[in-house]
């Protein structure tokens, strides 16, 4: 691919556009909303959906903890009553990234095919909100999809942060530098400085979500649910909760929202490496939270 | 002073700390909340308050200065702590110009600066425009060595601009600070201090129905009114400045690391030869909050 063409699917999404979203829901909450503000933001002709593949985590095994994943998808499915979704929900991982033999899931097959159904003016985008195991898996299988996709991957830490430590970037460290080699089109979203000050409360939730339309109400009561089992309103450590991953739901819906520039692509290791050689990358910098939030309070509960 | 000074100096503050508090009390709603946290710390003998300094914050100096004094005055009177209104000063009625100009705020930072009797440095926590600090270093350079300016100001080095209002609103001072060699903690607005936001659902939560410093508080934010609330999005607010009194309480919740003071200007110049600062990356919001809400609900 040529620096021009990278540079040109990097140009900001002009939606509707098709997203497949790479999802581990169990382990955490902001999956969760993340996977009912995409299917609310589809129902309502903001973005198409082709595919839901589960990431692992959350163990014993990998294939376990990517079955749990699967649940959890199709648990957010059953709540708004939406079954049609349940046809392009996927399989992932049951090992991690092996270069030499990458496996081939349900959700890297789904992957390859909905990228070559697109084209590099019309990419599929890839959200990552989990690990890259079933990214790279595809790329690696069928390294032509990279021009016809973008992957807008939340994780990491910012360039200037002492480390690149994070859970999505780590779960699987040999996938993320596949990945990050491959010259694949990539939006990178950083947990710190920029997906942590996506914060919210009980508080804002309750005077936001409290009214909701009836077939929206289960998920909204889950959603709640959900948060507040890790919240307490009397402890330190929990008076507040970080919603990280509907910062990739938003990017594709209003990109005007995201501070983002291009930068060199980073060498991938604890410490970030720099080669000022290397191909290009958009970095986000910052997201207009109360933009965001308005908009996904918006879907879910009208 | 050398750089081995400098840097004993920029040690994360330990046990109870002497601070004055420089702040534009009016010019946003944050520095209400920085006082109030403040003055009830240091009743409970968390830090040694003094001095609270009215700064300018426009491009009425010497109105806004008045404004932003009273203002501190009625925070005062509302927590019915007027004690402490011996120790509030006027600063100064205009911009930096590199002559040093006296105020009640500049005298006094020289002469609590001054005072042997205290051990370890004066933190002077400035959540406004470096205006006082600057006059109080340029009329008595030798209290570089006996302070620690503690300043909200600019964003991060990587941010690709400076533009914040403290740094801003007196950019000769902000010019002098970072170039006087004083002892800096530099604590930029974005994406750090940023982080330290709220709502008004969180608000009502913990400070509804507690004391009148609470009221005044809830109602300042409710009837907020700056440009980054917008209509149809879900404002929240950053309370800033309590930043900066938090910092010299609990250091240990900002993630702070030594770095060479940039040079001034609308991006940040970096000079790698220049003296070391110490700068935040990060913060813990939830326990610099719950500290906050403590404090201000626990009387």
């Amino acid at each position: 691919m040529t620096e021009s063409k990278r540079v040109e699917m990097l140009e900001l999404p002009r939606g509707p556009v098709s997203v497949i979203i790479d999802t581990d829901p169990h382990c955490e909450t902001d999956d969760h909303f993340a996977l009912a503000y995409a299917i609310c933001a589809a129902e309502k002709g903001e973005m198409k959906i082709e595919g839901f593949h589960a990431d692992f985590s959350g163990g014993p095994t990998i294939e376990e903890g990517m079955k749990k994943n699967y649940d959890c998808v199709i648990n957010i499915i059953d709540l708004l009553n939406l079954p049609k979704y349940r046809d392009i929900t996927f399989y992932g991982p049951t090992r991690k990234f092996d270069k030499e033999n990458p496996e081939i899931t349900d959700a890297v097959k789904n992957m390859i095919r909905v990228a070559n159904n697109h084209t590099s003016e019309d990419p599929v985008y890839v959200l990552g909100i989990g690990g890259g195991t079933t990214i790279a898996s595809a790329l690696a299988v069928a390294p032509e999809i990279a021009d016809k996709m973008v992957l807008v991957w939340l994780g990491g830490n910012s360039l200037h942060w002492h480390s690149s430590m994070e859970c999505n970037f780590w779960r699987d460290p040999a996938a993320s530098e596949f990945i990050f080699d491959s010259g694949v089109p990539m939006v990178m979203i950083p947990a710190w400085n920029v997906t942590i000050q996506l914060k919210t409360s009980t508080f804002e939730l309750d005077h936001y979500m409290k009214e909701r339309v009836p077939e929206k109400d289960a998920v909204c009561q889950f959603l709640l649910d959900r948060f507040n089992r890790g919240f307490d309103p009397e402890k330190v450590a929990s008076c507040s909760g970080t919603i990280y991953d509907i910062g990739a739901i938003g990017y594709v819906l209003h990109p005007e929202w995201f501070k983002t520039r291009l930068i060199t692509t980073p060498i991938f290791a604890y410490h970030w490496g720099s080669d000022p050689y290397r191909h290009q990358m958009r970095i986000c910098d910052y997201i207009n939270r109360d933009a965001l939030y308005m908009d996904m309070f918006n879907k879910l509960t009208k | 002073m050398t750089e081995y000074q400098r840097v004993a100096m920029l040690e994360p503050p330990q046990s109870v700390v002497s601070v004055i508090l420089d702040t534009d009390a009016a010019a946003e709603v944050d520095d209400q909340f920085a006082i109030a946290y403040a003055v009830r710390c240091a009743e409970l003998g968390e830090l040694k308050l003094e001095g609270i300094h009215a700064s300018l914050s426009d491009e009425n100096p010497a109105e806004s200065l008045e404004r932003n004094y009273q203002e501190i005055l009625k925070v005062l009177d509302i927590m019915h702590l007027e004690k402490y209104k011996e120790i509030s000063f006027r600063g100064c009625t205009a911009k930096y110009t590199g002559e040093p100009m006296m105020s009640d705020a500049v005298n006094n930072m020289i002469r609590v600066a001054r005072d042997e009797s205290r051990e370890g440095p004066l933190y002077v926590v400035t959540t406004g425009c470096g205006t006082n600090v600057a006059n109080a270093i340029q009329a008595a350079p030798d209290i570089k060595d006996k302070i620690v300016v503690v300043w909200l100001a600019g964003n991060s080095l990587h941010w690709n601009n400076t533009m914040e209002c403290n740094l801003w609103t007196d950019t000769k001072a902000g010019e002098f600070l970072l170039d006087c060699e004083v002892p800096l903690v530099l604590l930029p607005a974005y994406n750090v201090v940023s982080e330290l936001r709220t709502t008004i659902y969180e608000l009502e939560y913990y400070l509804s129905d507690k004391n009148d410093i609470c009221d005044y508080l809830l109602g300042l934010v409710r009837n907020y009114k700056g440009p980054e609330r917008k209509e149809g999005e879900a404002w929240s607010k950053v309370i800033w400045d309590v930043a900066g009194v938090a910092y010299v309480m609990h250091p240990y919740w900002f993630a702070t690391r030594l770095n060479p003071t940039p040079v001034f200007g609308y991006n940040w110049i970096n000079d790698p030869g220049r003296h070391l600062m110490r700068l935040c990356d990060n913060l813990k919001r939830d326990a610099i909050y719950m500290s906050l809400f403590e404090k201000l609900g626990g009387c």
